[in-house]
């Protein structure tokens, strides 16, 4: 530990037995540890003593207690407002979302035509092991050319 | 709002999707089958109609073979719920499945054995065709087009 915050620990009462003896046996020897020590110890009590207090216009117990009362209060309110759905008409807005978007979906799809994923140009399309695809989109002609006959 | 509006939306949009599934899952698709032999030279001996007319043109577009003669011609269906298969020749068959907007699985049979299996959309009016080598440097050609409008 930096032996500056040693003296800051030693201060908060932070240190075993044995640390806090090795921070003031060195405090003796090292006029800027002990130096440095007074200077926290200095600002500790200031702000101590500079803390403004509060004081409250009822005793402390009844206070405590009025805020746990607001806190009941608000609880029951809000028990009170929550209104017991049944589940399935709960689960009637999602389905019904989720159906509709689906529907829409698969009308679309209907009317979507198959030459859309059709290559445009005309010329060889693809070079599968023993077989080339050839489209010609003018043609409109798919040609599957079978390479020695096999498989 | 009244309970009854909720529940009528959930049903009738349930409805529409499975009308929806219905159609992307498969209609039964329509199909001209065509077993095609391409060839350098005339041939003398065969009693093959001459491919003519636009197909011929295509075909010759494409590939090096002059003269085009048709095997077979047959109406044929995909079926969605499986595949259904269908001779073209002695050696030639083919196996089709439609998987819903013209998707079509063809499976093509070489004297017995299953040589290719090929899926593609075959929108309507247009053709999907499998071809291979034969020999005498000749060619088959399976045609499959969509008759459907």
């Amino acid at each position: 530990m930096n032996s500056d915050l040693e003296i800051q620990a030693y201060l908060d009462n932070e240190l075993t037995s044995a640390q806090a003896r090795q921070v003031a046996l060195r405090m003796d020897k090292d006029a800027d540890a002990e130096r440095l020590f007074r200077e926290l110890r200095a600002v500790k009590k200031a702000l101590a003593e500079a803390e403004p207090e509060h004081k409250l216009t009822e005793p402390r117990e009844f206070y405590f207690a009025q805020i746990v009362q607001r806190i009941d209060r608000a609880e029951a309110l809000a028990a009170e407002q929550r209104v017991e759905v049944p589940w399935w008409r709960r689960a009637i807005a999602p389905i019904a979302g989720v159906a509709a978007v689906s529907a829409v979906a698969f009308l679309l799809a209907r009317t979507a035509t198959p030459t859309t994923n059709f290559a445009q140009e005309t010329g060889p399309r693809t070079h599968e092991s023993g077989a080339i695809t050839f489209r010609s989109h003018a043609d409109g002609m798919t040609i599957v050319w079978i390479d020695g006959q096999k498989e | 709002m009244k309970p009854f509006q909720p529940l009528a939306w959930l049903v009738l949009s349930l409805m529409l999707c499975g009308i929806g599934a219905a159609e992307s899952f498969g209609a039964e698709l329509n199909l001209k089958a065509q077993l095609i032999w391409g060839s350098e030279e005339p041939l003398k001996d065969t009693k093959c109609p001459v491919v003519e007319g636009a197909l011929a043109e295509k075909l010759k577009k494409v590939f090096k073979w002059k003269h085009y003669y048709e095997v077979k011609k047959a109406d044929v269906a995909a079926p969605a719920d499986k595949p259904k298969r269908h001779t073209m020749s002695d050696k030639c068959q083919i196996e089709l499945q439609s998987f819903g907007k013209a998707d079509v699985e063809v499976k093509i049979f070489g004297e017995g054995k299953h040589l290719r299996t090929v899926r593609q959309p075959i929108p309507p009016g247009e053709m999907l065709v499998l071809a291979g080598d034969d020999k005498n440097d000749t060619a088959w050609f399976v045609v499959l087009t969509n008759t459907s409008k």
